[in-house]
């Protein structure tokens, strides 16, 4: 112990050295010279740290707060590799079958991608952890959510710009082609998510995009999920975009609602 | 001063009680919840944490009611910001580093910006990991993870500590490190609760011990509360070899239970072994002071149903 308070030039801090006697009767193997002097260091920060209060910590976090501690946890990297990955998409399907078919199919998977972003929590199992925190388990998913929404429809007003840009459409159309199927798919993601978790949101999504595009497959006609184009479909998109939001502010209700109840949206069983 | 109150609580999982009956006034210093598998510490020690509501019961801190089956969402933010827990497993978020990770649990915990830098290098430092350190989560070992999430649990160095198994996965060096930081904690008046099934691991650290049986509250009180519970009921003998201290246990009944067996230098063999309360053993074992975990198998092996004296 006096070799550590030397090396630390604090032989004559009482305190320093009430902090080393009180980690010294542990009964385990003596730690390396390295090791001591980073207990020590430890110990003795602790010592001189505060008394344990929340003094400095303020508990009322504003949902705008949280958006931009959750938009700040997101990582540049993580925010970069999905714009990159929907813009090669985009482009990709565009160049192909044309910029409307590349907004009705591109923009919906962007959103599903950006949403399941928002369930990450329960995904990573961080939501225990996240739920002990002050803003509660749905103020923080209804934060995630918002900074999703906001992505997603920076990238669909791209897409609208690219398309009508080209002359194929008119921007309403274009809207409607591509924010019908995204709040659909966002709606049930989010809906399902919250009941049965977020695999299972993944798997409703896929059924329904594959229920969508079984029509085209069979050689029944144009898939619902289609874009909006001569021939129709436009009941089909509004009544998309109608469910869609209705299950929307469902979902975000029900997590308003659960605020601030522990348990975490999605989050599965906790039984012992 | 933060204290807990934790009444009759109960909580269904499973259509069976996962605990039941529990009463207890939770106050400054280490408490130890200990118990066997599926006793219900996790579950405790999750309700404590508001990760989820009581099916009957409540918890109060500082007078207040703060289960999530309350009323007021202010007292649960309250408690929640003076709050540090440690779930007995968790994931983490694989692409932040350890800084990162601590960092964004601290900005959760409302603490003041000003003061969250020097918090999260201490809480890591403390912890035993670099705060200089860039390596993402999905690169650290499985120890290394562990730390990350303790010194999430403590970077608001909070009034009420709740680790879940806070040792499990870590080295001697790491778990002495971990009571340092318990200890540190406790002496600055937090209420450190650790729950943890092996006794070694809070030997020595707690100052009061809980242990749970079938989810029920089989104990409460001082771990030298304990072990005087058990005196007279660990005895020790010496054999000549291994194979003799088989045959000789100490009442000449299969109803002792061998606490250890070590082999001494000379080739004899030192057995300890606890006993039921009143038995009188053979001459060659000689009466022993118990260890803490002695007395904990005493309670669980021949303790009454209840030694609730809180």
């Amino acid at each position: 112990m006096e070799n550590i308070l030397r090396e630390l030039g604090i032989e004559d801090d009482d305190e320093a050295r009430a902090a080393l006697c009180m980690i010294e009767p542990y009964p385990a193997p003596a730690p390396t010279p390295d090791e001591s002097t980073a207990v020590a260091r430890a110990a003795l920060a602790a010592a001189a740290g505060r008394s344990v209060s929340s003094s400095s910590s303020s508990p009322a976090l504003t949902t705008r707060a949280v958006m931009l501690i959750q938009f700040r946890s997101m990582g540049a990297r993580e925010l970069a590799l999905g714009l990159a990955l929907f813009a090669a998409a985009f482009v990709a399907v565009a160049a192909t079958w044309g910029g409307l078919l590349a907004a009705s199919a591109v923009c919906p998977l962007y959103g599903v991608m950006f949403l399941l972003y928002s369930l990450r929590a329960g995904y990573y199992g961080v939501d225990e952890m996240e739920s002990a925190c002050p803003v509660g388990p749905a103020q923080l998913m209804l934060a995630r959510l918002l900074v999703a929404g906001i992505a997603d429809l920076a990238a669909g007003l791209a897409a609208t710009c690219m398309v009508a840009l080209s002359g194929q459409a008119q921007p309403g159309m274009v809207i409607l082609s591509w924010i019908a199927p995204a709040t659909l798919f966002a709606g049930v993601a989010l809906a399902v998510s919250l009941e049965f978790g977020p695999t299972a949101a993944i798997g409703a999504v896929s059924v329904i995009g594959a229920l969508g595009l079984l029509p085209r497959g069979l050689h029944l006609g144009s898939s619902p999920l289609a874009p909006v184009g001569p021939g129709g479909w436009i009941h089909w998109k509004l009544i998309y975009t109608a469910c869609g939001m209705g299950l929307i502010l469902l979902s975000m209700g029900k997590l308003r609602r659960s605020e601030p109840c522990g348990q975490a949206p999605g989050g599965g069983d906790y039984a012992d | 001063m933060g204290s807990g109150t934790h009444r009759q609580v109960r909580s269904k999982a499973k259509r069976a009680w996962a605990v039941c009956g529990i009463d207890h006034v939770f106050v400054a210093g280490v408490t130890a919840v200990v118990g066997p598998n599926g006793s219900g510490k996790t579950t405790l020690l999750r309700l404590l944490a508001t990760i989820r509501a009581p099916a009957r019961g409540e918890v109060v801190f500082e007078g207040r009611r703060v289960d999530t089956g309350g009323v007021s969402s202010a007292d649960i933010r309250r408690y929640r910001a003076c709050l540090g827990y440690l779930p007995q497993s968790f994931g983490l978020y694989p692409g932040m580093s350890s800084r990162q990770f601590v960092r964004y649990i601290g900005e959760l915990k409302a603490v003041d910006p000003r003061e969250l830098d020097e918090r999260v290098d201490r809480a890591l430092v403390m912890c035993g990991l670099d705060p200089a350190c860039n390596r993402t989560l999905s690169r650290r070992s499985e120890g290394e993870r562990r730390r990350t999430g303790l010194a999430a649990a403590v970077v608001a160095w909070p009034r009420v500590a709740i680790l879940d198994e806070p040792m499990r996965s870590s080295d001697p060096i790491e778990r002495l490190r971990c009571k340092g930081l318990l200890r540190a904690l406790a002496d600055a008046g937090a209420v450190c609760i650790v729950a943890s099934s092996a006794i070694s691991d809070v030997d020595g650290l707690c100052d009061r011990l809980l242990v749970l049986d079938g989810g029920r509250l089989a104990f409460a009180g001082a771990p030298h509360e304990l072990t005087a519970m058990a005196q007279g009921c660990v005895f020790t003998a010496e054999f000549p070899s291994a194979a003799a201290c088989g045959h000789q246990p100490p009442t000449g009944t299969v109803d002792t239970v061998i606490a250890s067996a070590s082999r001494r230098p000379g080739g004899t063999m030192r057995v300890r072994a606890v006993t039921p309360p009143g038995w009188t053993p053979s001459p060659e074992w000689v009466p022993a002071r118990p260890s803490l975990e002695e007395a904990y198998l005493w309670l669980r092996t021949f303790g009454a149903s209840s030694s609730y004296r809180d």
